[in-house]
């Protein structure tokens, strides 16, 4: 016990909490150990040790963030609650006179808009239904109509869908190039507008894709399948493919689920697009050669200096990352 | 940083979303900390992190009356966890996990050049080698800068009981050092 009063002394010293008194029996406990003087001086130097200076990982910091932000934009306070009950009694008078008076004239959407930032984001829609959108990807859907007359959804970047069954209407997904039509399923919808082509990959259960530009034309999908078209509107290929899989057998369109971005010999040009989309930077090639470059791998969640060190192990480049451009080089 | 964080306080009274921002970027790291220690899975943690800050939010209004806006996020973030575990994962014990401290950073500190890389990264060890309650303790009093009384109500434990903790701690990271700087005892 006498030799732990002296840590605890110790300790109470170095973070400050320490008073007069105990001071006082701290320094007679020290004169009586000459070896222990060292002691207040280490117990300081340990105290001014930076051992916290790395917070939360980014992609962890930026999606709890979203999960704040979402709720954050979607309120609106008033100071005063009293105010406030008037002025809602008769905002509510106003608009059910307005409501019965111009509804049969006027059909004024009402948006709702999901946007991820860097990191991903979960969301349940009104009607049960889950999407996950992957980072810089955007979900927009009418908040009046939907689940009650339609449930019309428009999609720019990637999203997984897990479909609530709901009979009364079908749920639609339409993106630039691909409508999609589902009845209860899941499957994954990739139609960034930075892409050169956009994908819907099915999971479980049956959806029919149609295409905006080419009108009458409609593909049922089954698991596994997946369809891709080229995002350019003069083009009017279609190819249909069966969903490719990793050693596990999980769907590789999924992995960004779990964070992970895959690439299997891509060009350093579209890896860096998508590198682009993943850490939010700017990519810029010293050399058109360099784009040339081919890689496999699996981005996780590590910095963007790790990834680039990493890609350097195949193949001879050197780069600079500065705020949020990046140079590459010979 | 004290004037720091009654300007947030000031900002977010006022509806300032970015003034929110600021106190998320300051202290969400250690409150995940925090609240991962009690509840142990990191999906959770994050939600609860996500709770203590749209909380704050929506009670913006009364938020000019909160006398220490960093007790009180700590406080925050202590009761939802106990809440999410009550709800989610009754059987389980309250015990505290293994939440391992972050690595060390890179780049030489003074610090670094005065003690060197090797010992650091010994510290570090050590101070992840703690037992779990022993290291939040540390880690709370000495890297979130909270007082002895504040980290014992937070936890519920005696004061006596951080002052123990914080001794033993400090015990095992000198032996150490101590060792590198070639001092005996």
């Amino acid at each position: 016990m006498s030799d732990n009063i002296i840590w605890i002394l110790l300790g109470k010293y170095a973070s400050g909490e320490i008073t007069a008194e105990e001071l006082a029996a701290l320094d007679a406990l020290i004169a009586a150990h000459p070896d222990a003087a060292v002691l207040k001086t280490l117990a300081t130097s340990i105290w001014e040790l930076p051992t916290d200076a790395m917070p939360a990982h980014p992609v962890v910091h930026q999606r709890i963030w979203n999960r704040v932000n979402i709720r954050v934009r979607h309120s609106f306070a008033w100071r005063s609650p009293r105010r406030l009950a008037a002025a809602a009694a008769i905002i509510v008078v106003i608009g059910w006179i307005a409501w019965k008076i111009m509804m049969p004239y006027v059909y004024s959407p009402r948006q709702q808009i999901s946007e991820a930032g860097t990191g991903k984001l979960s969301l349940t829609l009104p009607d049960g239904s889950k999407v996950c959108l992957n980072h810089h990807s955007r979900l927009v859907y009418d908040d009046r109509q939907f689940g009650k007359k339609n449930r019309e959804v428009t999609l720019t970047g990637e999203a997984f869908f897990e479909v609530a069954g709901h009979a009364a209407h079908p749920f639609v997904i339409h993106t630039s190039r691909m409508n999609i039509t589902v009845l209860g399923t899941s499957f994954n919808v990739k139609a960034y507008a930075t892409d050169s082509i956009i994908s819907t990959t099915l999971i479980s259960g049956k959806i029919a894709v149609s295409f905006p530009h080419q009108p009458g034309k409609a593909v049922e999908l089954l698991p596994n399948e997946k369809i891709i078209v080229p995002a350019a509107t003069a083009s009017t290929n279609i190819v249909r493919s069966f969903a490719q899989k990793d050693s596990s057998g999980k769907a590789t369109d999924l992995l960004w689920l779990n964070n992970k971005l895959v690439f299997d010999n891509e060009s350093f040009a579209t890896l860096a697009q998508q590198m682009e989309q993943w850490y939010g930077v700017s990519i810029h090639f010293a050399h058109p050669s360099l784009m040339q470059l081919k890689f496999s791998g699996i981005i996780d969640t590590e910095p963007i200096e790790e990834t680039l060190k990493a890609l350097q192990l195949s193949r001879s480049f050197t780069f600079q990352v500065h705020n949020r451009e990046v140079w590459i080089d010979k | 940083m004290h004037d720091e964080i009654s300007e947030w306080q000031h900002g977010i009274h006022t509806g300032d979303t970015p003034a929110l921002k600021k106190l998320y970027d300051h202290f969400s790291p250690s409150l995940f900390h925090l609240a991962l220690a009690i509840i142990h899975t990191r999906e959770m943690a994050e939600e609860v992190v996500a709770d203590v800050f749209i909380q704050v939010w929506q009670k913006r209004q009364h938020l000019d009356q909160v006398q220490n806006l960093k007790w009180y996020l700590y406080a925050t973030t202590r009761n939802i966890a106990l809440n999410y575990l009550r709800k989610y994962a009754p059987h389980k014990t309250s015990q505290l996990d293994d939440t391992i401290l972050p690595a060390p950073p890179a780049g030489d500190t003074p610090e670094d050049l005065l003690i060197g890389h090797e010992a650091m990264q010994q510290i570090y060890i050590a101070i992840n080698e703690l037992p779990p309650q022993c290291r939040l303790i540390f880690k709370l009093v000495k890297e979130d800068g909270l007082k002895y009384r504040e980290v014992a109500a937070l936890l519920d434990i005696s004061i006596k009981t951080v002052e123990n903790q914080v001794g033993i701690a400090l015990k095992k990271l000198l032996r150490i050092k101590a060792q590198h700087v070639g001092n005996p005892f």
